[in-house]
């Protein structure tokens, strides 16, 4: 598992890494548990107005909606944290396909998307 | 009065030898026993030439200026070593210096340079170039390549300075358009570059290519 970080330092609130911890957390127990995969990277990139965080590896692909309509509690605890950052998650998966890659973007000022 | 430097000089341009010679004839006291234009003539000359110090180029057709230094050093493990070169590349630099040069000293460089790395170098010490010096210490400041870029970002710049579209990288690497787009801005980001030619030169630098 490799790890790399750019320009992040103090521009999130220990609410925000607890926030992005956990939904890292969940990523990557998701990957032990179902992608066998071989090579795990996360990167955390500040692109100005955010963060891009990435996680990659090079296990076997799933399909997006059982996963977000799967019984576990997984895309539940990701989507609700996410909510609380006001960011957003992509997934490029394929059944089939190996190389999977979840696309993490926070913004650096928390929105409040109850309201929107 | 201190017995003078005997020095080898060693470039695959006559006009260079050419050109050290003069400026050193004026300045300090130094003798030049010999000069070649060829690398794999040195090791045969130390055998025969008393001398103190070898001022070497870097980039020589026959023989690398590492190898040469390297093989200089192990025999005469006493004889100073500067490497006189055009290259501030930090792989290069460390090359040369991994390889035992005493001194780095840049052509480019003013002449007072190369005769204050004759001194310092006689007496024991390093002299580096101070564009050299500035390169090595912003290279324990700054991140390394690895550390700075994941794998899968090394593997599109490589893929995008060899002119692939977005679509080719996706399909080279299992991965979807998106999400190449999504590394290549935080490649920019990361390189502080902002167009491909910027993103290119990067490569070069650091050997992505």
């Amino acid at each position: 598992m490799d790890f790399q970080s750019f320009e992040i330092k103090d521009k999130i609130s220990d609410e925000q890494k607890v926030a992005l911890y956990r939904i890292i957390q969940e990523v990557v127990s998701n990957i032990i548990k179902y992608a066998k995969a071989s090579k795990i990277n996360i990167s955390v990139t500040d692109v100005g107005n955010g963060i891009s965080l990435l996680v990659e590896d090079d296990g076997d692909g799933f399909d997006i909606s059982s996963f977000k309509n799967g019984k576990g509690n997984g895309w539940k605890n990701i989507h609700s944290r996410l909510d609380l950052l006001g960011g957003e998650i992509e997934f490029d998966t394929m059944e089939g396909r190996k190389n999977t890659t979840v696309i993490i973007e926070v913004p650096y000022t928390k929105q409040n998307i109850a309201v929107a | 009065m201190t017995p003078s430097v005997k020095i080898l000089i060693v470039d695959d341009h006559q006009l260079m030898i050419d050109g050290i010679m003069e400026l050193l004839q004026n300045h300090g006291n130094h003798t030049i026993v010999g000069t070649t234009t060829k690398a794999v003539h040195v090791l045969e000359m130390l055998k025969n030439t008393k001398v103190d110090m070898l001022i070497s180029d870097v980039n020589m057709p026959e023989m690398k200026g590492p190898e040469l230094i390297s093989k200089v050093k192990t025999t005469y493990p006493e004889l100073k070593v500067i490497a006189l070169s055009m290259h501030q590349e930090k792989h290069i630099v460390k090359d040369v210096l991994k390889a035992g040069a005493d001194s780095y000293v840049l052509k480019h460089s003013t002449q007072n340079e190369l005769i204050e790395a004759i001194e310092k170098t006689m007496l024991g010490e390093t002299f580096v170039s101070a564009a050299v010096t500035k390169m090595l210490v912003d290279d324990v400041k700054y991140p390394s390549i690895e550390e700075l870029l994941s794998e899968r970002e090394r593997e599109i710049i490589k893929l995008v300075v060899k002119e692939y579209t977005g679509k080719q990288i996706a399909e080279e690497l299992f991965i979807s358009e998106k999400t190449v787009e999504t590394h290549k801005r935080n490649i920019f980001r990361k390189t502080n570059t902002s167009t491909l030619v910027g993103l290119t030169k990067f490569a070069i630098e650091h050997q992505l290519d």
